[in-house]
């Protein structure tokens, strides 16, 4: 391809990356048939259901905890400097609303989801690959994308859902702990203007994010495993493709459903 | 092509398969008789793995048309694929056991996946069935990592077997593996001729050949150069066939006479 002219070389990539484009959403499409039959039949990926809810959901709640703890001290210490100069001080509980549930708790999941567990997806299925494993699952009848795809797309979904209520959780609280330090106020007193201003809205937007995150992020990574070919050399650039890609469309996700939001 | 579809034969017509630019598989036609086991022969990279990917549809066909246990395998839907994949078990060259799961769960993820509900004693009633005294009852939840590379190799291959296929593929079975246990795999080989089943088996065992072929087929660069009936080809006046034959048997056998007679059932190459 190095030999044909500039516009012969940008048309050949536009063309591959156009059928790249439809190969994933059939792709995605598959996922979405077999997630169908995975709840209306009794199957056997119930089990790598439960080990990748307990490898991302579980596992990854430290993380989770200690990141929405900071970030939620962060919130507040901001807003407390800053909000009272204006007269705005009880704006901070719709700041709060407003970062932590709506935008950060999602989004900071899915980064993370996408870096601790993406990464492994992309890089276990990979291996599959090279180890000729997914041939094995052929040969013996049992679907790869049914059996492998569909319980880490449901996992990961289930995961990000979790760990955004907990992110949640730990955001919120991190954040009353550090109120104790400049400005005390009582535990009730706090989570009742929380809760005034927390709107169905809120949860909705934050909820329809996790799954659309969790969608993506589990979409990425199993397809980028699939993508390897041969050379075990192309398992860790598969992970690295999953995570950038999986970065970037997560951001355009969220500004689109941001933007729905508003609208 | 109606006659594909009437047959339990494996049938590849004119099946034609590219990696890169480099073609694997070029202009292959063959028809494997149902019932009968037929042995591929060739060079290594001669597409002896290929062949049978191609044949039992692991790797999809760029050209040409290939027809299993009477079913055109381009055009056949999700259910009979999967009812397809239960009538028929691959053994990997290389093992391909599932790294994740342990040695028990691979043998037993194929009968759960087709007989959902089935219970515990059954799945080992069958799995006992197979590997009753190979010496595997401690290693049962080992991971296959820590089993040896023969010991992968018996349990991929009982693992295509458990679900009692009609029709068996195998790359290599008997490679890798200690002469006892090589053994055992050809006494079974020869049990599952003996019970009609249907068989391809690419292999560079002299042995083997000559116990359980009742068809021979000598590949080179991705072509079938000769197929037919094991005598017929063993006596074969083509030059080419004799070479690859002689080639590829003196890669692992040690004798000094007529290479070829080791292949040939009628004859006794020690006498």
């Amino acid at each position: 391809m190095a030999d044909l002219p500039l516009y012969e070389r940008l048309g050949a990539t536009a063309i591959s990356k156009v059928r790249s484009f439809f190969y994933a959403m059939g792709f995605f499409f598959e996922i979405l048939k077999e997630t169908v039959h995975f709840f209306r039949h009794r199957s056997v990926g119930a089990g790598v259901l439960t080990m990748q809810v307990l490898f991302t959901g579980v596992e990854a709640l430290s993380v989770i905890s200690v990141l929405s703890l900071g970030i939620g001290a962060v919130i507040i210490i901001q807003g407390l400097s800053l909000l009272p100069q204006f007269g705005q001080g009880q704006l901070i509980y719709t700041i709060l609303i407003t970062v932590i549930t709506r935008e950060l708790g999602p989004i900071l999941t899915a980064f993370i989801i996408t870096a601790r567990s993406g990464t492994a997806i992309s890089t276990e299925i990979g291996n599959m690959v090279i180890n000729h494993e997914i041939e094995a699952y052929i040969a013996t009848g049992i679907n790869p994308i049914a059996y492998i795809v569909v319980p880490r797309f449901i996992g990961v979904i289930v995961s990000m859902l979790v760990l955004n209520v907990y992110f949640n959780i730990f955001g919120l609280l991190g954040s009353y702990v550090v109120t104790q330090f400049f400005h005390p106020i009582g535990f009730q007193a706090y989570f009742s203007n929380i809760l005034a201003t927390l709107g169905v809205t809120d949860i909705l937007s934050s909820v329809i994010k996790s799954v659309v995150f969790g969608a993506i992020v589990s979409t990425v990574a199993t397809f980028h495993g699939f993508a390897v070919d041969r050379a075990s050399t192309e398992v860790p650039k598969s992970a690295i493709r999953s995570v950038g890609q999986g970065f970037t469309l997560l951001i355009i996700a969220d500004a689109i459903l941001t933007l729905v939001y508003y609208v | 092509m109606s006659e594909g579809k009437n047959s339990r034969d494996v049938i590849l017509q004119d099946v034609h398969l590219q990696f890169e630019d480099y073609p694997v598989l070029d202009g292959v036609s063959a028809r494997f008789p149902a019932g009968k086991t037929t042995i591929v022969m060739g060079p290594s990279g001669s597409g002896k793995s290929t062949l049978l990917k191609a044949a039992s549809g692991l790797v999809p066909v760029e050209g040409g048309k290939v027809f299993m246990l009477g079913k055109h395998l381009a055009s056949i839907t999700d259910r009979e694929e999967r009812e397809l994949r239960r009538r028929n078990g691959f053994v990997f060259q290389d093992g391909a056991l599932w790294q994740n799961l342990t040695v028990y769960q691979n043998l037993a993820l194929p009968l759960q996946f087709h007989f959902p509900g089935i219970v515990r004693a059954e799945i080992e009633r069958r799995i006992s069935h197979h590997l009753h005294g190979l010496g595997f009852d401690h290693q049962m939840n080992l991971r296959p990592a820590q089993i040896s590379i023969g010991e992968r190799k018996i349990i991929s291959f009982f693992r295509a077997l458990i679900l009692d296929p009609e029709l068996i593929f195998m790359d290599e079975p008997t490679s890798s593996v200690d002469h006892n246990t090589a053994d055992r795999m050809i006494r079974t080989i020869r049990h599952l001729r003996e019970s009609g089943k249907t068989m391809i088996i690419a292999t560079h065992s002299a042995e083997l050949t000559s116990l359980i072929a009742d068809d021979l087929l000598v590949m080179k660069a991705g072509k079938i150069i000769e197929h037919g009936p094991l005598q017929e080809v063993v006596r074969s006046t083509q030059p080419e066939v004799t070479e690859i034959l002689t080639d590829v048997l003196s890669q692992t056998a040690t004798y000094d006479g007529d290479i070829l007679k080791l292949l040939d059932p009628e004859t006794d190459p020690f006498s």
